[in-house]
């Protein structure tokens, strides 16, 4: 029966792999993963003024301005965008530069400031729009040197003035001892983390469904079930379906992160650079922020509990599927049965989408172990720290327990349904089929 | 050789097969026949393990069928039970496989069963490709692949032609003279009186026929007589016993009720002119199903 069980799954992977479509789909995948990591590269390469920093040239005929905007940009970029802008004092006279820059098409700007009669007076000239962030930077710059200028001419004292612009010292205390001093960064990468982690369990689980789905189906719909089943027991077939459509989840992952390693390395080598150093502005911050803090040790920690309950929501789902599978004369109805697996896997993605907001819900949290629930909610809540050991340990006791009552009650309904060509009485025929003994 | 003994099966409330018994002795080929929804099916299924039986026992060379014999059983039931997608090399090795045959070993077997059905060329295409006829080799062949002790053919002529029936026909008889023990079931009684030595006959479950198919002709009461020759249908007809004339061409057949009747027959023909043919006949199975199921036959 061993030889057996291996021919099954050597057969039904051979099925899967061993098909043109799905190389023709994994070489798709590579290609979409390597593009979308190397995104940024790709733009530049087909051109466009990226490369290019935008002079703001400055025609300052007041001599109070440019020092003080040149001073701010240089602040509010340094914190929050890469800085592609010069700013520099204009050598040529307005007209020179403005027919400079028509000539050229160029994103360079120019900034002229003049005074008449006690009120300045600022016009910026541009060939072409300019990019949001750009000019609100440069606009709050400009509105920030008023503001000095205006100070600094006033009466107050140039003691008052930098106690008016000096920042507050502001310290927090936190009174719990529980918390996390990083929690403000876990929250952060938690919101980017999770759908990262959600989208391809949720993707795989949809697939190990489909896949049990369509091969019982089509075994069941072809009559082949009739001669497999007289060489193999049922059990043995039900067993080799889950192990098959795992295995093939499997594989697929892998090859999901040898394509992310792959795109990884092209960008290293497109980039010429190291890969931190490869990602620019606040992707490239993140991730500097992720490898050097606490949160990577947190993850690494909490990785063992969250692959064991990947591992076991992929054979319970895969489980309930293959029974239901079993139940079903067509593909057309499973495609019905599989809707509360749909429901159960959405409903734990959108709960644990909410576990950020609802922080540390107690109701959240008893989701959180309830199997089928608890396959996307039980790890997003540990990595984010809302769950500790304890209580993963007991989503993954009663994942087990399911389990358990799938193969042993399961098996019983797998082996009535696969020869069951009508759908007539079919939860009388389940009920019966549980109450027969193996 | 097969023991069927006193096997009943229910399902739910609904009996499906009730206290059917019959052997299969080894190089014996034994008619399981009956209309659709008699029984034949669920008692295929309840041989190959597919089904749990209510009662009694079904043994197999001695011992209880289970997935410890079952690779010595082949099945070829009535639908298409392949995979379609595969290639006939790739069905071959699949099925060969969970009858527990290496490669080489099915190999070897299906290069035999090909040239024997005269599709050799057909080996590395998907089944899908091919005609009915031809699937119907295929899945005969992958029947037999494992080389079977034990072998149930449900409609095993569905689709083919003359020729190709010839061809499976020298196959099942090849089978046969290799001891192989094999259950026929099919809707035609040609084809069952060809073949099978003995038969049961089955009617909603329960077992209406069952025996020597010789002895079961000769004890059944009714005959028929051929006859060739000038005769008067109506005066046939007004003999007392005869229970129906038909005409077809030159000749007449004359159903009556039993061998006596055939004297009073004879004393009439004897008085007509040009007799060339004067036959009594046992009747056709098809004639014995027909009075045994009823009216309820299907083709």
């Amino acid at each position: 029966m061993k030889n057996k069980l291996k021919l099954l799954i050597k057969d039904g992977l051979n099925k899967k792999l061993n098909t043109k479509w799905f190389k023709i789909v994994n070489i798709l995948l590579l290609v979409i993963i390597c593009l979308l990591l190397n995104l940024d590269t790709i733009i530049k390469i087909f051109g466009g003024d990226f490369d290019d920093p935008i002079e703001i040239n400055i025609i300052d005929s007041t001599g109070e301005f440019y020092d003080l905007i040149k001073e701010n940009y240089k602040i509010t970029t340094a914190t929050i965008k890469e800085n592609d802008v010069k700013i520099k004092k204009a050598k040529k006279s307005y007209n020179d530069l403005s027919k400079s820059i028509k000539d050229k098409e160029s994103n360079d700007i120019i900034v002229k400031i003049d005074k008449e009669l006690d009120e300045y007076k600022v016009d910026i000239t541009s060939f072409d729009y300019v990019d949001t962030v750009t000019i609100t930077l440069l606009t709050n710059s400009i509105n920030s040197a008023k503001q000095t200028i205006m100070l600094s001419n006033s009466s107050i004292d140039k003691e008052e003035l930098a106690n008016i612009y000096n920042p507050l010292e502001i310290n927090r205390t936190y009174l719990s001892k529980d918390l996390d001093e990083n929690h403000e960064m876990i929250e952060y990468i938690s919101t980017l983390l999770i759908p990262i982690f959600i989208i391809p369990f949720f993707l795989l689980i949809l697939l190990v469904i489909q896949m049990i789905g369509a091969e019982i189906n089509e075994e069941k719909s072809s009559k082949s079930m009739e001669i497999i089943i007289s060489s193999v027991s049922p059990k043995i077939h039900f067993i080799s379906k889950i192990i098959t459509s795992n295995l093939y989840a499997i594989i697929q992952s892998l090859l999901f992160v040898v394509y992310f390693v792959i795109g990884l390395f092209t960008r290293v080598l497109l980039t010429k650079t190291s890969l931190t150093n490869s990602f620019s502005g606040e992707i490239g911050e993140f991730i500097k922020t992720f490898l050097t803090s606490d949160i990577l040790k947190n993850v690494i920690k909490c990785l063992p509990w969250v692959i064991i309950m990947i591992l076991l929501s992929f054979i319970a789902y895969s489980l309930l599927a293959g029974i239901l599978a079993s139940m079903t004369t067509n593909q057309e109805d499973f495609q019905q049965l599989q809707t509360p697996l749909m429901i159960l896997i959405m409903a734990g993605y959108f709960i644990a989408m909410l576990a950020s907001t609802y922080e540390k819900s107690t109701f959240i949290i008893i989701l959180s172990v309830i199997p089928f629930l608890s396959s996307i909610i039980a790890p997003v809540l540990l990595i984010t720290g809302q769950i500790g050991i304890f209580e993963i340990s007991i989503a993954i006791f009663l994942l087990v327990f399911t389990i358990y009552i799938l193969i042993k009650f399961g098996s019983r309904i797998y082996k009535v349904g696969i020869l069951n060509y009508n759908s007539n009485n079919l939860w009388r025929k389940i009920l019966d089929a549980i109450k027969i003994k193996d | 050789m097969l023991e069927v003994k006193n096997v009943t099966k229910y399902y739910g409330t609904n009996l499906a097969v009730n206290n059917l018994n019959f052997q299969v002795k080894d190089g014996e080929i034994f008619g399981l026949l009956g209309v659709n929804g008699a029984g034949k099916t669920t008692t295929f299924r309840m041989i190959t393990g597919l089904l749990d039986k209510t009662e009694g026992e079904i043994l197999f060379n001695g011992k209880k069928v289970d997935y410890s014999v079952t690779d010595q059983i082949g099945f070829l039931t009535e639908e298409r039970s392949l995979l379609t997608k595969l290639t006939v090399l790739e069905q071959a090795k699949f099925y060969g496989g969970l009858k527990g045959l290496t490669n080489d070993e099915i190999e070897t077997r299906l290069d035999y069963l090909l040239e024997k059905l005269e599709i050799k060329d057909y080996k590395t295409r998907k089944i899908k490709e091919l005609s009915k006829g031809n699937q119907q080799k295929v899945q005969f062949i992958m029947s037999i692949i494992n080389k079977p002790k034990l072998l149930i053919l449900d409609e095993p002529f569905s689709g083919l032609d003359p020729i190709n029936i010839e061809l499976f026909k020298n196959l099942i008889l090849e089978l046969k003279e290799e001891g192989t023990s094999i259950i026929f079931s099919s809707h035609r009684m040609d084809h069952v009186e060809y073949f099978c030595e003995s038969l049961c006959i089955l009617v909603k479950g329960n077992t209406v026929l069952s025996g020597n198919l010789k002895k079961i002709k000769s004890s059944f009461a009714k005959k028929n007589i051929i006859i060739e020759g000038d005769v008067d249908k109506d005066k046939l007809m007004s003999i007392k016993g005869v229970l129906n004339v038909e005409k077809s061409s030159q000749t007449y057949k004359v159903s009556i009720e039993n061998n006596d009747i055939s004297d009073s027959v004879f004393k009439y023909v004897s008085k007509c002119k040009n007799i060339k043919k004067f036959i009594v006949e046992e009747p056709t199975l098809n004639e014995i199903f027909i009075e045994k199921v009823g009216g309820a036959y299907e083709k």
